[in-house]
């Protein structure tokens, strides 16, 4: 029973980081994915591993809200922070994306769970690499494209952690150093991104 | 031999770059530099091979593959470092290269799992060198497209590791084995731009500054390169699959033949090192597909020298960038080391590159004939290409056709951020010293190829 909570906080969570037009909402799905997967983790008998995800995810998360803070203070709504992410029309063809995700996570996890890692834990992971890969082809925006690699980071470490190669420590450690990197090199191209779109060797 | 020595080797450029990002002396800064280049090159040479340590779970060993290349990793991000020092590659740009080689240090000496990982890491952090102020709309594409393209290479090859190191060799036949094989070829196909996801690696190419693009072809492919056939070496269904080595062969083929006759069309010069280097990728899977030792052996040759083609090439694109408007003087070094690293190319003697070619082109002229001869007319294509556009970027004065929208008059040539009036010291020595080793493993080759042997001993090919 414990474990479908984990998964429904899961499910809305990346709801809402592909669906909301507001930066910060996208970001606060980021934050409780990050919780969620942490949870699960923990349910996976990992406790270790579902403190380490949540930290990193937590400074992953801190580090795309900083610079978009930057771009947008909160008292001025500067055009530059509407260039990072545009209100677009298609949420319900994003939520059919993501329902499509569902069923074939559930189908898969069903078939051919990972071999270490629980159903659910198969399931969580399936969802979450397949929701970035689809959102991935369909988006169009860098931060949302960003959120996308996040999540898929975040399957790939789920997996890493709770799967039979990796018990140790420090490995999996080691390759939670590119969750934060991976956030760095978002928030970097985000702050160019105004920049970029309006000097003047577009299309060129 | 003290353990911990091993997780020095990794630790050190790691520290060092985050020691340069404390300091702002330019003095300072090069002591930094040159202080742990050379303490981890001389841990690289002193390190009994075999040596292994394990800390907190974390297996490393030292491999004849870290003491080929590793020297080679520092000697070339010194290279670049000293280069990148002045505008417009800014402060950070020697920082980013310690960092690229602690991880690429860490590939080397840990098990494949955790080096995908730190591959991964590597990736990331060339991302940084790519947006630069004169091109930023473009250059900032192509840095969002490398940033994609990149990790989900990374994240393919992540999971192919993960389902091969589960399923093991006498379940060859499982389809999740198999798609463990082909989610790897998928991760290296994106990570390292083998046709026909070759995209990112041009539009990077021809919106990055030099020593940029020397960072990302030269230092984290190759280290990619390398990592592939320490998979190889590791797990010998990657490769001992028919479907698999057909896979790579396939694309290496497609790389060889593309690269080569694509880059005789181009008139960019960046564009040209962009195909070109797709080419050269194709010789090298096309060697490791063909799994025999002498393939094997040219591959690994091929993947050394993949490194210091990159510096040549681009230190003489460097040398061009210098060069203002109208300015007709003719820039030795520069042309020696475009045209010389065409000569590479091409494997052509009296450099080194020629020695791993042919032992590739013998292997793919047994094979067929028809193999050899694509190789051989995608090598013509390639030099004729090296010749002409050489010719044009440094024999004549500087046009404004070597961009598609000219500049300003009186502003930059068009390729990439002018900044110097004289091509810099560093530069022509580069030039001068890669040419000179080439030509000198040319007559010496045999300290690196015993190490190569060494480093392949542990395979057992199928037609030995």
């Amino acid at each position: 029973m414990v474990w479908w909570l984990f998964l429904l906080l899961l499910l809305g969570a990346v709801v809402v980081a592909y669906v909301a037009d507001s930066w910060r909402y996208v970001l606060t799905g980021a934050a409780v994915h990050y919780l969620a997967v942490s949870f699960l983790l923990l349910g996976e008998g990992l406790p270790l591993f579902g403190v380490l995800r949540l930290g990193v995810g937590v400074a992953a998360v801190l580090i795309v809200y900083l610079t978009l803070r930057q771009l947008a203070p909160p008292t001025r709504r500067g055009p530059s922070v509407q260039r990072v992410l545009r209100a677009s029309r298609d949420h319900p063809y994003r939520l059919a994306v993501l329902a499509l995700t569902v069923v074939i996570a559930y189908g898969l996890a069903a078939a051919n769970p990972f071999p270490g890692v629980t159903g659910e834990g198969s399931l969580a992971a399936y969802f979450l690499g397949g929701s970035a890969l689809l959102m991935l082809v369909v988006g169009r925006q860098l931060l949302r494209d960003g959120i996308s690699l996040l999540f898929l980071d975040s399957a790939l470490q789920f997996l890493g952690a709770a799967a039979t190669f990796e018990t140790a420590f420090l490995p999996v450690a080691l390759g939670s150093l590119a969750t934060p990197l991976l956030a760095l090199a978002i928030a970097f191209l985000v702050a160019l991104q105004p920049e970029a779109a309006s000097s003047g060797d577009q299309g060129r | 031999m003290n353990p911990l020595l091993l997780a020095l080797v990794v630790l050190l450029p790691g520290i060092g770059g985050l020691g340069l990002f404390l300091l702002r002396g330019q003095g300072w800064r090069r002591v930094v530099v040159a202080t742990t280049l050379v303490a981890q090159t001389y841990l690289a040479l002193i390190l009994p091979l075999g040596a292994a340590s394990e800390i907190l779970g974390l297996s490393l060993e030292w491999s004849p593959l870290g003491r080929l290349f590793l020297p080679l990793f520092g000697l070339l991000t010194l290279a670049m470092a000293v280069q990148g020092e002045a505008p417009p590659y800014g402060p950070n740009f020697a920082s980013l290269g310690l960092f690229v080689l602690a991880s690429l240090s860490g590939l080397l000496v840990s098990e494949p799992p955790v080096g995908a990982f730190l591959l991964v890491t590597a990736g990331l952090v060339g991302l940084f060198v790519i947006p630069q102020r004169p091109k930023l709309a473009l250059s900032w594409q192509a840095a969002h497209r490398y940033l994609a393209h990149t990790f989900l290479g990374g994240a393919a090859l992540v999971l192919g590791l993960f389902l091969l190191t589960v399923y093991s060799t006498a379940l060859l036949g499982l389809p999740l084995l198999r798609i463990g094989v082909g989610l790897l070829a998928l991760g290296f196909a994106l990570r390292l731009g083998i046709v026909p996801l070759h995209r990112w690696l041009v539009e990077m190419e021809e919106h990055t500054l030099s020593m940029g693009a020397a960072l990302i072809l030269g230092l984290i492919n190759v280290g990619t390169l390398v990592f592939l056939v320490m998979v190889f070496v590791e797990m010998p269904p990657a490769v001992l699959d028919p479907r698999a080595s057909q896979l790579i062969a396939g694309g290496g083929l497609l790389s060889i033949g593309l690269g080569g006759f694509l880059g005789l069309s181009q008139d960019n010069p960046h564009r040209l090192v962009a195909f070109s280097t797709v080419f050269d990728l194709g010789f090298i899977l096309y060697g490791l597909s063909a799994v025999t030792e002498m393939s094997w052996l040219g591959a690994l040759w091929a993947i050394f020298h993949h490194s210091l083609i990159q510096l040549l090439l681009h230190t003489s694109l460097g040398l061009a960038e210098g060069r203002r408007e109208g300015e007709a003087r003719v820039s030795p070094a520069g042309i020696l080391g475009f045209w010389g690293g065409g000569i590479a190319l091409a494997g052509l003697p009296p450099l080194s590159p020629s020695l791993g070619r042919w032992m590739i082109l013998t292997v793919a002229l047994r094979s067929h004939w028809a193999l050899g001869a694509l190789m051989i007319g995608a090598s013509v294509a390639i030099l004729l290409a090296y010749l002409r556009v050489g010719h044009r970027l440094f024999l004549r004065p500087v046009t404004l056709s070597l961009e598609p929208a000219p500049p300003a008059p009186g502003e930059e040539t068009g390729l990439g951020s002018a900044k110097n009036e004289r091509a810099p010291l560093a530069a022509r020595l580069s030039v001068g010293l890669i040419l000179a080793a080439m030509v000198a493993l040319t007559f010496y080759p045999m300290s690196h190829l015993t190490l190569m042997q060494q480093a392949i001993q542990g395979f057992a090919f199928p037609t030995s």
